[in-house]
């Protein structure tokens, strides 16, 4: 019993995943037999096969073994500790496996298979596209929003530049007219900053009937540029 | 936008903790033009992160997922 629980705490087992490029001349009825062949020697060594995924034949980055292609199968296990070197060296024995990786997994590690990673691929270029639309719709609103900035403010400007230019016309032929309807505007306003400060002090009425005055003496001269028209600036 | 300063670790962001070998999508992106991989002041990863990086990139490359040189 002793020898039994000590054998049983000292083989410890983990899980692994095996990545294996099989022949490409072997198709996939062969890769499979070659597969359950490498099954069998794994269960004999105490370990067990969770899932398998084929992902087909792939061109190879670099010349392995005077092949350039090569079918890849994705294999997920547990093993013995012990037993992992024998099963590396098996692989590295078999003809028809031209390169393997044995590798440790991770706690919560779950394969995705060949396709999930295809359909993440399309999926993310996807966003991507999408994004690029995004920034270049944006770019264009931003470009016109702005040429609309700048073409505003120049129509006005050339409009209002027009109207001088006829008011300036029409100032050249009747002078008199025009000043006659700026004046009273600026009297009023006179009148309204004066009013109110009135009743307190004295010597401001003084300066509201020398302005008075001056409107007085402006309007008398205004009226007899009105009698005499002849006069041109 | 981040500034190239402030950025920061897409794993980090995104917890990924496992960077597998078989993602190559993902590792491209820290593959230069000559297949090298793309030093962390340029991808901006944390140290923890891009030794996983990596060691996955290596994997792919045992496995000729990825090439050693282009």
């Amino acid at each position: 019993m002793t020898e039994e629980t000590l054998q049983e705490t000292t083989q410890r087992i983990e899980k692994y995943e095996i990545m294996l490029i099989f022949n490409s001349d072997l198709g996939e009825e062969g890769v499979k037999k070659e597969l359950s062949e490498i099954k069998k020697n794994i269960v004999a060594e105490g370990g067990e096969v969770f899932t398998e995924d084929f992902w087909g034949t792939r061109d190879l980055t670099y010349r392995i073994k005077k092949q350039d292609q090569g079918f890849y199968v994705v294999v997920n296990l547990t093993l013995p500790t012990e037993s992992v070197k024998e099963i590396e060296k098996m692989l590295n024995l078999n003809p028809l496996v031209i390169r393997s990786l044995l590798l440790k997994t991770p706690a919560n590690y779950q394969l995705k298979t060949f396709e999930e990673y295809k359909t993440e691929e399309e999926a993310i270029k996807k966003e991507e596209a999408q994004k690029k639309e995004e920034e270049a719709q944006e770019k264009k609103e931003k470009f016109a929003t702005r040429t609309k900035k700048i073409e505003r403010p120049e129509p006005k400007k050339q409009k209002e530049e027009k109207e001088e230019k006829v008011e300036k016309v029409k100032e050249v032929e009747q002078p008199v007219e025009v000043k006659e309807e700026k004046e009273p505007e600026e009297v009023k306003k006179s009148e309204e900053t004066t009013e109110p400060k009135e009743p307190k002090e004295s010597p401001k009425p003084k300066a509201k009937k020398s302005t008075k005055s001056k409107l007085e003496e402006m309007d008398e001269k205004l009226k007899s540029i009105i009698d005499n028209p002849d006069i041109t600036l | 936008m981040p500034t190239y300063k402030h950025r920061k670790c897409y794993f980090c962001t995104n917890q990924i903790n496992y960077v597998d070998y078989k993602n190559l999508h993902l590792l491209r992106k820290y593959i230069s033009q000559y297949a090298k991989i793309v030093p962390r002041y340029y991808s901006g990863n944390c140290l923890k992160h891009q030794k996983r990086i990596a060691l996955a990139v290596k994997n792919a490359r045992t496995i000729a997922l990825l090439p050693f040189v282009r």
